[in-house]
């Protein structure tokens, strides 16, 4: 919501500076997006005084003007306004002053040669300072009491004139409106005092127009109040200073009927449109009615376009039964004040908010209108809308009421309003500080709740028609906080008793592990679980196996990944020129579809290194974090390069796979063909409960005799057979341990890998011998 | 103080030798047989003592027995390590491997937000980012037709699953399940990633949140904003002040918004008041669905960002730098000194 704040200091009087009253608003009340001043290149722009009028050598149209700037001297400007007159005050905008007409790009005045005579500035109409919508020939003609020199802004008395851009909650529609805020404004600054706008009565005696409201559909309007007025036959034009409001607003003034509306809808938050007359119905009975349509109607709205409504949509509707707009949105195109209009229907309508929040979103329409009508609006205000839109309209435009003023309701506008109960004691129980009644109750009236004493200790409180959001304790509590302030609440430490704490295994071993492999140099990342088709089937997984969002951000992050590894890759990708060998590690949720959401580990590790070398390393990585596990050949998966796909098992469970990236799949991700990658994804929520801690049992006393131990076989013997037969050697030997020490296969003669084993011999009540171990080596060759 | 005539004999015969030595080449072994053998001259010293006072003794017999293993260790070393040559590095040469692995700034982050609060008795508690839409919202008081679920642009996976779009979530079904078990009062933590449809410098799809929650029978706003001071404090140190203005929340009223302010912005780090996280008194509605009763049980629920303080602390201007990863996150933010 835009605030200009010299429309505000009509209802709230006096007004601290915007900054002062931004600072309150942020703090007490809504927060504060932004402050600007209001048009201030007008600044620039000064009050001229006309001295004496010439005229031009070279021109009857043009005009020399002698103009009184005050303590900036006189200047000679020319002008081909007509009408000046000697010892009126126009605006002068002197050279290198930049105008923002509302129509058109901006303006740099220089020193201009006009006709052969140099104008050191221009005189400005109204629409060329960017205050007025209506171009003219004419000059803006400011008032007597304006200071020749002094700048036209606060000739306007718009000096100090800011627009403050407020961020409303959604439980405050009350705020979006100028009597709303003020009444706000006045509840936090009790020095501003707040007035309510006048009204006209509606009493006609005799109407010679009869109008009756009537609401067809219970579900779509909860309030329809109408009148009818007739024009006059030349339609006055908007004031300045209602146009100025609109500006400030951001809505673009167009003729004294509609900017009426609109200057209502922004002061009241309750929307109104005006229909010509003649839309609603002929004769001296008409009726307007709301409901929606029976089936999928056409119908052009202001905008333009052409909409199908659909059952459920609001509809204002003519005494025919005709459907005129979509109600509490947009007017139709062919039912609104045109240059022939004599005579308008004046309808207010109290709307469900979900009726309209539905329809606009059906529709794709956002307006002004919609946007207040979708919070819900307080049923009380349709009637008092009306009036004050009516008074305008008189007051402004010659109108004349011609029509009863037509209310109807439905049960829903009858607002239930509880009576609340507030005690002293909650408030201190809730805050932690205590607020005396007296504060309380004075701060719940200055924000229009009726409140009355129920003894020392308590109130009974009832909320305003226009604050629905509040009905029970704690909402009032928040009412008095807010306004008494939240800075005065003291900060404690909290000192009830904790609850023995259960400690939250899962996530301190996920940091354990974290730790580990950060430890062995593996990068964490964090990456979104989002993925495009494309990448899904670069990476040679089904789309059918992933979730398709139905309302993704874009092409790109269509899918839920069902593993890491497209993610994993695209990291990678990124990383490969400035670094060749990384190993990513992630523990996120994938998602499959289903859609299942499970939680995994994923490791990538990309080398230069050959492909015994990279498994042995993964492999290391996932017993380091995981401790021992199987790791067992499997048939091919889709993802990996064929005969690589391993499934991992711990304690007898698979929890998942480990394999060399598919070509093709690296081809996608243009990661070269010389670079290895491999991928482990496992699901180890299991593995991450609590368990009993391993026990330690230190080495022996005696003596260990330590010997490498190195076989030959053909490389396509698995190194397990080659360890089983190392192991029946020694069989007769305590063995502490066993480890590969080194595998290596000549380039010479790459049929043959030679293993090399180190081997702790430990005996635990004596000494070994080297000859007992000799004997038991020599077995094997 | 002059030094012991028997200690000055003994230096200057040991001088005398280990020159005479140096000048015929003798071996470690003789050079030790000659001056630490059975007749050598420290040994021969040493005899010495026996003829002094007891006084006397006490002073020379230490410092001649020192000089005694002084020598034996320089043979020693002679004998089996050889003669030792001074080395030639170039110092100036970089470091390698400083590109080690690292945790990510974000589930850094998560583990420092943690720990401030484990420090005042609060455990973790996570969950899925699948959820119900009623779990999701209506449970937090959003029923279909609040106007706020318009502010959640929330991915919908089917017509009733939802990636969750808040931490808040978890709240009412942790709160019932700590009800059944009977495991009250409530202190915890729940950190985990979020999502919304959203992506720009400032937001982007998937982010991480924090939520906090104590629930007993004396929680107050008060103790809410002690709380919450504390861990602005614990996280940003001295140079940021904090203040609580009006906000809305469904599930909490009275509603706050906390801002922080730092006193001595780093980098591209905002100035001037940020906003922070949302609180709030737990509404009772909430408290009542878990299975308690409103007038006795009473709490507090904030919630925040995760990406944010990192933002502010590291003067980072986008965020999804931090979900696109680049080597360049890790060498500034991985180390020690980030």
């Amino acid at each position: 919501m835009n605030i200009f704040t010299p429309w505000l200091e009509r209802y709230a009087a006096p007004l601290p500076s915007a900054e002062q009253l931004g600072e309150r608003f942020t703090m007490t009340s809504s927060e504060v997006e932004s402050i600007e001043r209001f048009l201030p290149h007008l600044n620039e722009v000064r009050v001229a005084r006309t001295l004496a009028i010439h005229p031009h050598p070279n021109s009857t149209k043009l005009q020399i003007l002698t103009v009184d700037l005050g303590v900036l001297g006189t200047r000679e400007i020319v002008t081909g306004a007509p009408g000046v007159r000697v010892g009126a005050l126009y605006p002068l905008a002197l050279p290198g002053t930049t105008l923002h007409p509302l129509k058109g790009d901006p303006i740099t005045l220089g020193e201009r040669e006009i006709r052969g005579v140099v104008s050191p500035g221009m005189l400005c109409g109204a629409d060329e300072l960017g205050l007025s919508a209506v171009v003219t020939d004419g000059l803006l003609e400011l008032a007597e009491s304006a200071t020749p020199g002094e700048s036209v802004l606060k000739a306007l008395g718009l000096e100090d004139a800011s627009v403050i851009d407020l961020s409303l909650t959604p439980n405050r529609p009350d705020l979006f409106s100028y009597i709303g805020l003020a009444r706000e404004v006045a509840a936090f600054y009790p020095k501003a005092r707040f007035t309510e706008p006048a009204l006209a009565s509606l009493e006609l005696a005799h109407p010679p127009l009869q109008l009756t409201a009537k609401i067809h559909d219970q579900t779509i309007a909860k309030r329809l109040t109408a009148v009818a007025l007739a024009l006059p036959a030349q339609l006055p034009e908007t004031p300045l200073w209602m146009q100025l409001a609109l500006q400030a607003a951001g809505i673009r003034p167009i003729n004294l009927v509609v900017d009426i509306t609109n200057y209502v809808t922004l002061e009241y938050g309750q929307p109104m449109h005006a229909f010509d007359r003649r839309a609603i119905g002929e004769g001296s009975k008409i009726t307007i009615g709301v409901g929606t349509v029976a089936d999928a109607t056409e119908i052009p709205l202001l905008n333009g376009k052409t909409y199908t409504l659909v059952p459920g949509d609001p509809v204002l509707v003519s005494t025919d039964g005709v459907a005129l707009d979509l109600g509490g949105i947009m007017g139709g195109a062919m039912m609104s004040v045109k240059e022939d209009t004599a005579e308008i229907v004046l309808q207010a309508t109290c709307f469900p908010g979900p009726v309209i929040r539905r329809a606009s979103r059906r529709h794709g329409i956002r307006t002004e209108a919609s946007s207040r009508n979708e919070k819900g609006t307080d049923p009380e205000l349709t009637i008092t809308a009306l009036k004050r839109a009516v008074y305008l309209l008189q007051e402004l435009g010659g109108m004349k009421q011609i029509s009863n003023l037509a209310d109807t309701s439905t049960k829903a506008a009858k607002s239930d309003r509880p009576r609340i109960h507030l005690s002293v004691s909650r408030v201190h129980e809730i805050l932690g500080t205590s607020i005396s009644p007296t504060d309380c109750r004075s701060i719940l009236q200055r924000l229009g709740f009726y409140v009355a004493s129920i003894n020392k200790a308590a109130l009974e409180v009832v909320a305003p028609t226009w604050r629905a959001d509040v009905r029970l304790e704690e909402d009032l509590i928040e009412e008095i906080v807010r306004i008494w302030g939240f800075e005065r609440v003291p900060a404690t430490i909290p000192s009830g008793p904790i609850a023995a704490p259960q400690p939250h295994t899962r996530f301190y071993r996920l940091q354990k592990i974290r730790e580990i492999a950060a430890a062995r140099g593996i990068t964490e990342l964090v990456v979104h679980p989002f993925a495009s088709e494309r990448e899904l089937v670069g990476t040679r997984i089904a789309p059918t196996e992933a979730v398709a969002l139905p309302n993704p951000l874009s092409a790109e992050l269509a899918y839920l990944v069902p593993s890491h590894l497209p993610t994993l890759l695209r990291i990678s990708t990124g990383w490969s020129t400035e670094r060749p060998e990384a190993t990513f590690m992630t523990y996120q949720s994938v998602f499959q579809a289903g859609p299942t959401e499970e939680k995994r580990l994923g490791i990538l590790l990309r080398t230069q290194a050959d492909h015994v070398a990279a498994y042995r390393t993964v492999r290391g990585h996932i017993e380091a974090l995981l401790g021992s596990c199987e790791f067992q050949a499997a048939n091919d998966e889709e993802l990996f390069h064929p005969g690589t796909t391993t499934t991992v098992l711990k304690d007898g469970v698979v929890i998942g796979r480990v394999g060399a990236v598919h070509p093709a799949v690296l081809q996608y991700w243009k990661i070269r063909t010389a670079t290895t990658v491999w991928f482990a994804e496992l699901a180890i929520a299991p593995l991450l409960t609590a368990k009993l801690p391993a026990t330690f049992s230190a080495a022996g006393g005696f003596p260990a005799i330590i010997r490498d131990v190195t076989l030959q076989r053909p490389v396509t013997t698995e190194s397990a057979l080659v360890a089983a037969e190392v192991q029946a050697a020694v069989a007769s030997l305590p063995v502490e341990g066993m480890s590969l020490k080194d595998r290596y296969v000549s380039a010479k003669n790459p049929e043959v890998q030679a293993l090399t084993y180190t081997i702790v011999f430990r005996h635990p009540e004596r000494s070994l011998t080297d000859e007992e171990v000799n004997a038991a080596l020599e077995q094997l060759q | 103080m002059t030094m012991h005539p028997l200690l000055n004999q003994a230096t200057t015969e040991i001088t005398a030798i280990r020159s005479a030595a140096e000048a015929s080449s003798l071996s470690a072994d003789q050079l030790r047989e000659q001056l630490l053998g059975k007749n050598g001259v420290l040994t021969q010293i040493q005899k010495g003592l026996g003829a002094l006072s007891p006084e006397e003794r006490a002073e020379v017999g230490p410092e001649l027995q020192l000089l005694r293993l002084q020598i034996d260790a320089e043979l020693t070393t002679r004998e089996e390590v050889g003669t030792i040559t001074e080395l030639h590095i170039d110092r100036t040469l970089p470091g390698s491997g400083a590109a080690a692995g690292s945790v990510h700034p974000i589930t850094a982050m998560m583990d420092e937000m943690v720990g401030i609060f484990s420090r005042l008795g609060f455990e973790v508690v996570d969950g899925p980012e699948l959820v119900q839409d009623s779990q999701n919202f209506t449970a937090l008081n959003l029923g279909p037709d609040h106007p706020a679920r318009d502010g959640h642009d929330t991915f919908y996976v089917t017509d009733e699953l939802v990636l969750r779009t808040q931490m808040t979530t978890l709240q009412p079904l942790e709160l019932a399940r700590r009800v059944k078990e009977e495991h009250l009062p409530v202190r915890i933590v729940m950190p985990g990633r979020t999502y919304r449809r959203e992506s720009d410098a400032t937001h982007a799809a998937m982010f991480h949140q924090m939520d906090a929650v104590l629930l007993d029978q004396q929680a107050t706003f008060a103790d809410l904003k002690g709380i919450l001071t504390y861990f602005v404090q614990q996280l940003f140190g001295d140079d940021v002040e904090t203040r609580f203005r009006p906000h809305h929340f469904p599930f909490t009223e009275p509603s706050a918004e906390l801002d922080i302010k730092l006193k001595n912005p780093r980098g591209n780090a905002p100035t001037g008041w940020i906003e922070f996280g949302g609180c709030g008194m737990i509404h009772p509605a909430i408290i009542e669905r878990a299975g308690l009763n409103p007038r006795v049980w009473r709490g507090w629920a904030f919630g925040m960002g995760v990406e944010r303080p990192i933002m502010i602390r590291h003067g980072i201007r986008d965020l999804r730098v931090l979900t696109a990863n680049p080597p360049t996150l890790f060498e500034q933010l991985g180390s020690l000194s980030s």
